[in-house]
């Protein structure tokens, strides 16, 4: 039970990290997909 | 740029909680309209018009084509998809190679024409509807399938917008049946996809791109040594590794969120410990449609087997950009591959089950794979310039 609330937890921090690590390095002139041009 | 647009954001903020508030009957014109309006946002009147255009015909040929022996109509179908491809997307590259093969061969006045040439812009994705065009009649006709005869079906199945820039490329046996039965995800389905869009832009944004500003560095390089090439390898590889599965993880979460299943494109292809594996395991929808429409209907392993792999290789390379260097790394995995099936035929036991031996193996596949990168996305003459300089810093030091 400890366990899976401390994974539940762990979760939603790491993805709340990515989250901020995304919108921290968010730029309107991002290069394109590569796949979009092919 | 699609997915990392604010429009994209706002967009997808309205047409996805709007698809779940939608009552049943309407999700279906609601999840197309948000797909039209996404594709005419970004592919615009030129881009769209073609689409339509090859849409209504493969339609209406895989209706006229199921259960009847209308060879000449699927073919003509086929012909007019790949034809449509050929011209946007192969047109420039061949009336250049034309252009320059007559002007080396003393005939430079008929060249001129050519060296004009220059092909509209190619509408956004062709080669992605391309395939699941030609996918959808091949499988009408050659399996026996039956067609999509709902016209809402077809149009959603041709333009799901989470999968109609890049793909992955969809199969519709697997796809439509679903939109006969559209329902809201349950809120642990909606979690998952939101947290694979957000691995999706995390791999994208804090990697892809991040690497790409250490690839534009050693690029600058004067001369490369044999570390500097090798990191340079291997941080492209890293780096179209993560762009595409950030775009890919983006497309499947979005469709996890609309309660869709759409095919993976990845599965850890850098572990790989043989190049096959690597093939069953990188841009998984394009290789297994090469195998499929491609290497099987040419004989597969049942006749010319050499010939049919360095075609569907060749074919996979060129696929991926109007230029000779796509198709010479699409040729490279071809003789790597068949070099593989060689010595797995004369040394089966260098294959068997065995930790070391695998960790060899795997470090002779990522090497080659790695070493093709540089193929990918350079041209020969770069590539033999970065070697040659690379083998002359190994014998200087």
């Amino acid at each position: 039970m400890v366990l899976r609330v401390l994974r539940s937890v762990g979760t939603v921090v790491l993805y709340a990290l990515m989250l901020a690590a995304v919108l921290a390095l968010w730029s309107d002139e991002a290069p394109q997909f590569i796949y979009v041009a092919f | 740029m699609l997915f990392l647009e604010t429009w994209f954001w706002i967009f997808a903020a309205v047409a996805v909680p709007g698809y779940w508030i939608c009552p049943r009957p309407l999700k279906l014109p609601w999840l197309i309209v948000a797909s039209a309006t996404f594709h005419w946002h970004f592919a615009g009147p030129a881009g769209v018009v073609p689409i339509i255009v090859l849409g209504i015909v493969t339609y209406a040929v895989g209706l006229g084509i199921a259960g009847r022996a209308r060879r000449r109509l699927f073919a003509s179908a086929c012909v007019l998809l790949v034809g449509a491809l050929a011209f946007y997307k192969y047109s420039d590259l061949a009336a250049d190679s034309l252009a320059q093969a007559l002007g080396a061969g003393g005939l430079g006045r008929f060249a001129v024409g050519l060296s004009l040439w220059k092909a509209p812009a190619a509408p956004l994705a062709i080669s992605f509807f391309t395939f699941e065009f030609v996918h959808y009649l091949y499988e009408v006709r050659v399996h026996g399938r039956e067609p999509i005869r709902n016209p809402l079906h077809f149009i959603a199945f041709a333009i799901f917008f989470p999968s109609l820039a890049s793909g992955p490329i969809k199969r519709f046996p697997d796809f439509v049946p679903q939109l006969a039965n559209l329902r809201n995800p349950e809120l642990s389905r909606v979690g998952a996809g939101a947290r694979r869009v957000i691995r999706g832009l995390f791999k994208k944004i804090c990697i892809a791109d991040l690497v790409l500003e250490y690839v534009l560095v050693l690029e600058q390089a004067p001369e490369f040594s044999l570390p500097l090439l090798a990191a340079l390898a291997i941080l492209q590889g890293f780096r179209i590794y993560y762009d595409f599965s950030g775009y890919t993880d983006i497309a499947l979460g979005f469709a996890e969120m609309l309660n869709l299943r759409i095919p993976e494109n990845f599965d850890r292809p850098y572990f790989s410990t043989s190049l096959q594996e690597f093939w069953r395991r990188w841009h998984i929808s394009l290789s297994s449609w090469i195998r499929d429409y491609v290497y099987v209907p040419l004989g597969g392993n049942r006749r010319r087997r050499a010939f049919n792999l360095l075609a569907a290789m060749v074919l996979c390379g060129l696929w991926h950009g109007a230029a000779w260097h796509f198709a010479l790394w699409g040729l490279y995995h071809g003789l790597g591959l068949g070099l593989e099936a060689l010595v797995r035929r004369a040394r089966p036991g260098w294959f068997e089950a065995g930790r070391w031996l695998a960790l060899l193996r795997w470090a002779v596949c990522y090497g080659f794979v790695s070493f093709g990168w540089l193929l990918f996305f350079y041209p020969l003459a770069t590539v033999t310039r970065m070697t040659l300089e690379a083998i002359r810093w190994c014998f200087a030091s």
